[in-house]
């Protein structure tokens, strides 16, 4: 919000230079985000927090809390208003509110015999330092006004209202097919959501927001009505998002304004437009003011402010400070003050902001800082976290990079991945169509982001640690996941795929989640026969395999790529804390090769599984050390070699034993493959 | 092999032994349990009286003779070994490491500090309700601080009864509503994890970041607590000296609301484009816990008070790893992360 240097002089003689002035407002007020020169004038603008528009976003407001925090007197601006003396407001004007909720307070001013005409030029430059266009003499004048005392105001040609001797507005609710066209000429569609004030046949303005065309000032305007009006702030709101208007009035009243301010302000502008018009103000004010509003006396205890800020603050200062603010102190004790909060402070409401008056003004930074009292326990660990921090150590270790990627996925990525929307979680209001849905696995992004690297490197190697979003029928729920990409240009697939459930193999191993198997799957977005569950102890913990060639298409330009995801949670369950000690071998082991023929369809698992049935008793490991396939084999044919290891818990091994073990192996080979051994 | 032979061969072969393997090897061959001198010691016993007293010393002599060379020979080579010249300039090998992405580090090294401090890291949902999001954070629907918070919103087509709004969380402050719903203090903790803003993307502004946010209830704790929690975690986390400062800000959940700024690491307070010329950089919002947060737990706010604050952990990364765009973070570009 703007405000200009020169106005607030004006009410602080012994304001300071702008710089330091605005280090002071950071410091204990406000957040001064940018000083500007414009023409002759500097302006400052100013973060102003919600609950601070009320007494603060008028000049008048803001001089009043400068003059507080630097202990500077304040000259108040003054006034002359005449009243006519001899016709009466209230002969010319009623005002009905059909909802006190809606209006807390509505005042007005009737102003004769004005006339309309450019504005004086200190005029239109205070307007021009605070951003505002100057429109005439009239409408400058609220405007000029409202920046004084953050008060919105509104004036009606009163010549333009409908009625004869006496004309009414009425404050009321906008009626279904009912219009209105705005000052600007847009025509406006009203609802039983959008405040209006009205004559008795048409709507005049969208109250707080914006007027209307109907009572225009123009140059013919002779006769004026004032509104100075306390509208409900969320009514304000929402009808400034349905009309899709913001103005300086509605950013105003979507934060909540005292009724308090009405008064002044309107005797201000009335005064202002008699002092440039030479108007004549009917004698009154008309006030549609339903619930009053109380006096507020707030407590403030000592020794309660000190137990808070936890050191001490000499209670002169303090009390001097809360004068300084304009909190009355009505009765003091030795605890205690008792203080009457100005009405238009609508953020003071207990002991607490109170405190906050005294602690910012006294200045946050003088405040030590002191060690808690309480004692430090040893933070319980969050296991978890933990966890998946030990995951990240594994992969970084097996030469994979971690990456961070949006949460969101298009309709498009649905589409590609064959994935249904009605299964994913929609936003209802997308940034943009790429970021519509929520993940509901990391895959897609993460597969985009290899595909966007491998425009920089030959051979790319992700995982990312995220959460997925997917929809139950009653709620969304959300899932951490882990994904991890392996592309190359220089490799094939296959390979590929074997280092990746290497990598698989060896971080369940590193987390202690031993005896994962691997089960051929079919899932949509993974190629026919390069696609597995990954499983353990019968749960599926994740899955594995080559994109299909679609996908590759789409977003890897056919360059090798597998992928896997896992559930990090089940993970996490499932890998054993505690490692267990198995006692060392007390008898050597023996270890033999062995060479095989098979058909090349034949799987390893099988394979393995007849040999460690063979002889489980003293087959301790068998390890395939080569596979060979193609030249010098018959077609259809694979060559495997194994070290077969054997031991015996209790005694050395014979040559005998383990000849009769092998022995065993090969025939059931023979039998169940139709090996040939070499 | 005769005892000649053996005299002849052993010691040219010890000579020009040149390392200790070999040696071993010779030791074998020679006097080993199968070595030629062994044999012919060995076969002593069967032979003439008169020749074992003439072949006799001489093998026994012989074999000292060996015993000895050899002792000397592996003194020689333990103290004066010799490798062939190389080329130590030559690259090392190429071990493949990946990188975490500088965001993990930072945040392993924030919760490190916090640890040490005896905080507990407990984390929360990214999809909340409107009610922890907001109202129960002093935030009622309609609120003019609502807007502070630009909200993306969750298209409600599940079959739940109550029409619950659901949204990505526009801070971590929810977890502040969730851990006192069950838990009782005295109590500290933090938590980080993703939240969301509908907001224009451009260098500082991403639609998706990260914070962590910090709460500490207790009896006691005092504005002068809160401000010693800040600093000490600041100070460590820059490990230089820097400056921190409390300005006054809103924010409906605490009171007082303060902003944290550090001063510029980059420039030390001179003025630089990071800190604008301000010398000093927003870090955090923060505050004393507001007694309406208390209620919304069911605490009695005159007996818990405490503090919280909830940190950008893309703009701490920004301003410690110099980072000039926000957008980076996300990217997933691996020309940016490899460098960390």
């Amino acid at each position: 919000m703007k405000f200009s240097y020169n106005w607030l002089k004006e009410y602080l003689p012994k304001l300071p230079a702008v710089q330091k002035l605005a280090e002071n407002l950071t410091l204990k007020s406000f957040e001064v985000e940018k000083i500007e020169k414009n023409n002759s004038d500097i302006v400052m603008d100013i973060n102003l927090p919600p609950n601070r528009f009320s007494d603060s976003s008028g000049h008048l407001g803001l001089a009043k809390e400068i003059s507080a925090i630097l202990d500077t007197p304040l000259k108040m601006p003054l006034f002359h208003l005449k009243e006519n003396g001899k016709l009466k407001a209230s002969n010319f004007l009623q005002i009905k509110v059909q909802n006190k909720n809606d209006c807390l307070r509505y005042s007005s001013r009737v102003i004769f015999d004005v006339k309309v005409k450019e504005s004086p030029d200190w005029l239109k430059k205070r307007l021009a330092s605070c951003g505002l266009q100057s429109i005439n003499n009239i409408v400058d004048a609220t405007n000029y006004v409202m920046l004084l005392t953050g008060q919105p105001l509104h004036a009606f040609d009163y010549d333009k209202l409908m009625g004869e001797k006496i004309k009414t507005l009425i404050v009321r609710r906008g009626l279904s097919k009912e219009k209105i066209v705005t000052l600007d000429d847009k025509e406006i569609e009203l609802n039983d959501n959008i405040l209006v004030i009205a004559d008795l046949k048409n709507p005049l303005a969208i109250a707080g927001i914006k007027g209307g065309k109907i009572a225009e000032i123009d140059s013919n305007t002779k006769r004026i009505v004032l509104e100075s009006a306390n509208f409900d702030h969320a009514l304000i709101r929402r009808a400034s998002q349905i009309t899709k208007i913001v103005t300086d009035a509605s950013l105003r009243f979507e934060r909540i304004l005292s009724p308090s301010l009405t008064i002044d302000a309107l005797n201000y502008v009335a005064a202002l437009i008699q002092k440039l018009t030479n108007g004549k103000i009917l004698n009154g004010i008309i006030d549609i003011f339903p619930t009053k509003i109380s006096k507020k006396v707030l407590g403030f205890n000592f020794e309660q402010f000190y137990q808070f800020a936890g050191f001490f603050i000499d209670k002169k200062f303090i009390e001097k400070t809360f004068k300084r603010l304009g909190f009355k102190i009505v009765k003091k004790t030795n605890n205690d003050l008792f203080l009457e909060i100005p009405p238009q402070r609508i953020d003071i409401e207990r002991f607490e902001d109170l405190s906050e008056e005294i602690l910012r003004l006294y200045d946050y930074n003088k405040a030590p800082a002191i060690a808690p009292r309480s004692l430090i326990l040893p933070a319980p660990i969050n296991e978890k976290a933990l966890f998946r921090n030990k995951v990240k150590s594994v992969l970084i270790g097996l030469g994979i990079d971690e990456i961070y990627a949006y949460s969101f996925v298009s309709k498009k990525d649905l589409d590609n991945f064959e994935i249904p929307e009605k299964n994913v979680i929609a936003l209802e209001n997308p940034i943009s169509n790429d970021f519509a849905y929520l993940q509901p696995t990391l895959l897609i992004n993460l597969i985009k982001a290899g595909g966007s690297n491998l425009r920089f490197y030959d051979s790319v190697r992700i995982f990312e640690i995220s959460k997925t979003f997917q929809k139950a029928p009653f709620r969304p729920y959300e899932e951490w996941r882990l994904a991890i990409v392996l592309s190359s240009k220089d490799e094939q697939s296959d390979p590929l795929f074997f280092e990746l459930k290497g990598v698989i193999e060896q971080l369940t191993e590193g987390l202690n989640c031993t005896d994962i198997t691997f089960v051929d799957a079919n899932t949509n977005w993974l190629a026919k026969n390069r696609a597995a569950k990954i499983i353990k102890d019968g749960e599926e913990i994740g899955y594995i395999g080559q994109i299909n060639p679609r996908l590759s298409y789409l977003y890897n330009d056919d360059i090798p790529m597998v992928v896997a995801e896992l559930d990090i949670e089940k993970l996490y369950q499932l890998s054993k804390e505690e490692y267990e000690f198995t006692p060392l071998p007390k008898y050597p082991a023996v270890i033999r090769d062995i060479s095989i023929l098979v058909n090349r369809d034949i799987r390893m698992s099988d394979i393995l599984n007849i040999i460690y049935q063979s002889d489980p008793k003293i087959i301790f490991d068998v390890d395939l050390f080569d596979i060979y396939e193609g030249k010098n084999l018959p077609e259809n044919k694979k060559s495997l070699s194994f070290h077969l290891i054997f031991q015996a818990e209790d005694h050395t091994l014979t040559n005998d034993e383990v000849g009769k073990a092998i022995e065993k192996i090969i025939i059931n080979l023979k039998n169940k493959f139709n090996a040939e051994i070499r | 092999m005769t005892i000649e032979e053996i005299n002849q061969k052993v010691f040219e072969e010890i000579g020009k032994c040149k390392d200790l393997k070999t040696l071993e090897k010779i030791r074998i061959k020679y006097l080993g349990r199968k070595g030629e001198l062994t044999n012919i010691l060995k076969s002593l016993k069967d032979l003439p009286i008169e020749q074992r007293k003439k072949i006799g010393p001489i093998s026994n002599n012989l074999k000292k003779l060996i015993e000895n060379a050899l002792d000397e020979k592996r003194l020689y080579l333990i103290s004066n070994h010799e490798l062939e010249p190389l080329d130590l300039s030559l690259p090392g090998k190429k071990i493949p490491h990946g990188h975490l992405h500088p965001f993990t580090t930072l945040e392993n090294k924030i919760e490190e500090i916090f640890s040490a401090l005896g905080f507990e890291i407990v984390e929360s949902n990214e999809i909340e309700t409107e009610y922890y999001n907001f109202d129960a954070l002093n935030i009622p629907a309609n609120h003019p601080a609502r807007d502070m918070w630009d909200t993306f919103w969750i298209k409600n087509d599940f079959q739940s009864k109550n029409k619950e709004r659901f949204l990505l969380r526009t801070h971590t402050s929810p977890i502040q509503v969730h851990y006192m719903e069950t838990h009782q203090p005295p109590f500290r903790i933090v938590s980080p994890g993703k939240v969301y803003r509908y907001e224009s993307l451009d260098a500082s502004h991403d639609i998706q970041f990260h914070q962590l946010e910090c709460l500490m209830v207790d009896e006691n704790i005092t504005f002068a607590n809160f401000k010693f929690i800040v600093l000490s975690f600041f100070q460590q986390l820059f490990s230089k000296k820097i400056n921190v400062q409390f300005t006054p800000s809103y924010f409906p959940f605490v009171e007082p609301g303060v902003q944290i700024n550090i001063s510029c690491p980059r420039c030390n307070q001179k003025g630089c484009s990071l800190c604008k010329n301000t010398g000093w950089l927003e870090i955090a919002g923060a505050g004393m816990v507001h007694p309406n947060v208390f209620k919304a737990v069911g605490y009695n706010p005159k007996m818990w008070r405490g503090f919280a604050f909830g940190i950008g952990l893309e703009r701490i990364a920004m301003i410690k790893y110099n980072i000039p765009d926000i957008r980076l973070f996300n990217s997933a570009d691996l020309r940016f992360i490899k460098q960390f």
